[in-house]
Formats: C-alpha cells, structure tokens, sequence
C-alpha cells in the first residue's frame, strides 16, 4: 500500500476526525471503531463537522431529514458554489420533493429493467475480463483489476444506458476520477479537479446538443431526458445534472465494489472456494457491501439544533454518516460484524445503500454487475495474489476503493 | 394457518397497508423491511399479505412506508373487522 499511510493516526482526546487523511482510507476500521467506543458524536471543530459512527445513531440519522437535511450536497466540499450550482441543487433537495428526481428517464433502474440487462452485462464482464486472462495465458504477466476490468467494465455498461459513445469512455472515466480526487488531509478542491469537471460538464453540454439535433428518438437514457425537457417538465440544466449524477454513481460505486470484492476475497482466503462453490458469490457479495462498501459516508446538513449523546449539534454545520462504521457495528451485527462470514444472517437492515428517497437508485443494477462479473472471473480463475506494494487508494470525500490493484499469480482454471 | 389468524389478537385499533403502485418501482424495501405484512407476488411486485394488521405489527408498517424511496407506501385507520 502506499506510505500515504505510514504514519498511524494517535487515537486518543486530540484526535479529529478528517475524510480527506489518506490514513483513513488506507485503514478506517480501527477510526470507526475509536469513534464509535469513545465519540459516538465526533466533532471536528476546523471543518465544523459532527461524525456519527454507530449504528443506531446513523440509522436514525439518515431517517430525521428535519435534523439532517440533504440540502447542501451529497459530498462536503463543493466543486465550485457558482458554476455548479443548479447540478447540485437538483438533487440535493429531501424527501417528498426529491421522490419525482428518481423517476426521470422512465425509471430505468428497477429491479426488473436492470434483471433484463443481464445478457448486456455478461457479453462486457466477459469481454474486458477476457482480453486481460487472454494476455495472462499469453504472457504469465498480472493485470490490473481496476484499470483493466472494473472501470472500463462499469463505464462501458452505465454509457451503454445513457447513449454515450463507446470511443469516449476513458476519457469520461478519467475526468470522473480527477474530478473526485482530492488532495491528502485537504477539502479544498484543487485546480486539476476543477478542470477535469468543467470538461466533462462541457462535453455532456456538447453531447446533449449533439442527440437534440439527431432528433433523440432512441430508447436510451439521453434521449428520454431529451423528451421530457422537450416537453417543459424540466430545465436543459437539470436534465444535464441527471446524466451528470449516472455517470458518477454508474462509474465510480460499481467499479470500486467491484475491487473490493475481488479484495476481500483473496484477502480472506476465499478465491479458491468461490472457484469451486460459485453459488457463494450472492452471500459474499452481501457481506463485502457490508463491511468493504465503496459508500462508506454520506454527508447531511444539521438544519435543527439537537442534542446526541450529551453532545449539542449546533444549526449549520455538516454531519457525516459513517455507513462503513455502522455497518460493521458490533452494536448491531453481533461481536463478530467486523469479520466477512458467508451465509451470516443479518440483524439489522443494512445501511450500504442509504434510506428512503436517498436509497442508492442504482442498487439493482450494481448489484447485477457486480454478481454476475465476480462469477464469471470466480469460473476462470481458480487463485490470485494482490501486488500490495503496487496498489493505490482513491482519494475522495466519500467513495472507498482501489484506483489501482494488480493481480499476480494467477492460477487460471483449465 | 393464514397470516390473519396467527397474528390478528381481536378488537382494536386495526390499520390498512395500502401500495400505490402507479408510484412502486419495485425496489423491495417494504419486503426487505416488512416481511411479516409484504411480500413478492408471482410477477416479482410486491403483494400486502393481509390488508388489515392490528397495532402489534404498526411499528414495522410504519417503517416500511418511511423506508420506501418512492412514498408509495401508506397506511389507514381501518374499522374492526
């Protein structure tokens, strides 16, 4: 892992809190669990930012959209207020304002339209997964989970949806990545992710133009929005930031789940058996979005003061939910919720995908891509090894996960 | 035994679980939160079990129709049956 994370984190009274420190990305389970044992209501006095870790307290959290509102921004730094004002805007909004946002496009994304999309899915898990064990067979050589699978895997099928062009997802992949990328212990938004999102809110600008005048008239995503700002229902600028939010949540939650999983499972000792037993892939998938989830904090707005575990939360500051600490409270899931247990039958409702008019749009469908590209590679490969020294975390606010995880050793099936 | 019969403790407050399905996307939330009352109907929608429930299952109705991303579900005071 990177040396990013070489100095431990002193966990006692002078510790605070912050998502930006590359050390909590590299290692956040013994942070939750500090703050969950000694300041189950953190505060961060520098980001004014309150940190709720256990799991009751978040739960209760993301169901109180009077105290936590969603009105500001799903991260806690914002881009830039003025030139992206309406993207954020249009979805940071609560329930039961924000139920009709999920309805857009034809609601794509039900459980049944993502089970149809199964074929679609197959023909890319195997497409990109096939080229890298092609050239493992060729060559004896590793590739690169992330850059090689899970990110052109989950790019290619959300661009599929929406009707982006095959010749431009690296590009939008890679100007996703700047844009959430952050600098180590730092909220500020640094100029090179600034750029990086004002190009892609310019080629979605420019590609939207483009289907207008080609008539929209397909069955993807772009289209359907096209038609319903066409009819008045909605604004150019929202139907923008629809497709803005696809490309984000399509890309970056999937791909990361993805790498997790494939983390976890050689971490854990289970490649082998998930090559002989694919019928665990479902109950090890659940248990990696519970204790590895890419969605480890959301963040909310205190809009009403209260008072939390003898703590004050004042008006104004923001709250972050760790659902990654939540989800493996022993408070909830029992002494061993830290530990990935196949067939473990759970006790509490998982928070991974969020709650109400906020829970995860796309659920189904990562949930598909995720199941369906681990069995195909669990088919094919009977073991691996990961290259710690080489692999590198995502920085972000939010999202955890590898940008890069290279596989070795490689024992391929017959 | 049918589901009334286990779980209908006589007169009292009774309460009618209602989808609107023309808002349902069929995210299976209500099934994942209220299994006791819903569950999947042979087309994969959900299905209330029984349209009355008494005061016993109240809390985990109640969390169903707060815990739907869509506000499709509602409850109703009902007369005793």
């Amino acid at each position: 892992m990177q040396q990013q994370a070489a100095d431990a984190i002193r966990l006692d009274e002078s510790f605070r809190f912050n998502p930006f420190d590359y050390r909590f990305h590299e290692e956040p389970r013994s942070i939750y669990r500090f703050l969950r044992d000694h300041s189950p209501v953190h505060y961060n006095e520098a980001l004014n930012l309150y940190v709720l870790s256990r799991y009751a307290d978040v739960s209760a959290a993301l169901r109180n959209d009077g105290m936590f509102s969603f009105c500001h921004s799903d991260t806690y730094e914002i881009l830039h207020p003025e030139k992206f004002a309406d993207l954020v805007g249009f979805f940071c909004q609560d329930a039961p304002a924000h139920n009709g946002r999920r309805q857009l496009a034809g609601r794509p994304f039900t459980p049944r339209k993502s089970g149809a999309l199964t074929p679609m899915v197959k023909y890319f898990g195997q497409h990109f997964l096939g080229m890298s064990l092609a050239r493992v067979r060729s060559s004896q050589n590793g590739f690169d989970f992330m850059s090689d699978v899970a990110g052109p895997l989950s790019m290619a099928i959300i661009a599929k949806l929406i009707g982006l062009p095959d010749q431009d997802c690296d590009r939008i992949r890679n100007w996703i990545e700047l844009t959430v990328s952050r600098d180590n212990g730092s909220a500020v938004v640094q100029p090179g992710a600034l750029q990086a999102s004002e190009q892609l809110l310019r080629y979605l600008y420019e590609f939207w133009g483009r289907r207008s005048r080609e008539g929209a008239d397909g069955d993807c995503i772009v289209d359907r929005i096209i038609q319903v700002v066409d009819s008045g229902d909605l604004s150019r600028q929202h139907g923008i930031s629809f497709l803005w939010a696809l490309c984000f949540a399509g890309q970056e939650a999937t791909a990361k789940l993805l790498g997790n999983a494939i983390y976890q499972a050689c971490n854990n000792r289970l490649d082998y058996v998930l090559h002989r037993s694919p019928n665990l892939v479902g109950d090890f998938l659940s248990e990696v979005m519970r204790i590895d989830s890419p969605a480890q904090i959301v963040y909310r707005t205190v809009i009403e003061e209260g008072e939390l575990h003898g703590v004050r939360l004042k008006k104004g500051a923001r709250a972050a939910l760790l659902l990654g600490s939540a989800n493996i409270d022993e408070r909830a899931f029992g002494v061993d919720a830290a530990d990935l247990r196949l067939g473990r039958v759970l006790e509490a409702d998982l928070l991974t995908f969020g709650w109400g008019s906020h829970y995860c749009l796309g659920r189904h469908l990562g949930e598909l891509e995720a199941s369906l590209c681990l069995q195909q590679f669990f088919e094919q490969v009977r073991g691996y090894r990961i290259d710690l020294s080489r692999c590198t975390r995502v920085h972000t606010s939010t999202v955890h996960g590898f940008s890069s995880l290279p596989l070795m050793a490689i024992d391929l099936a017959e | 035994m049918l589901f009334w019969d286990r779980h209908w403790k006589g007169p009292g407050m009774a309460y009618r679980l209602i989808i609107d399905y023309t808002k349902c996307e069929n995210n299976g939330r209500c099934i994942e939160l209220a299994s006791e009352l819903v569950q999947p109907g042979g087309d994969g929608d959900p299905v209330v079990l029984r349209t009355l429930f008494d005061a016993e299952h109240e809390t985990v109705a109640r969390l169903a129709v707060k815990g739907c991303p869509m506000g499709a579900l509602r409850i109703e005071a009902a007369a005793d049956p």
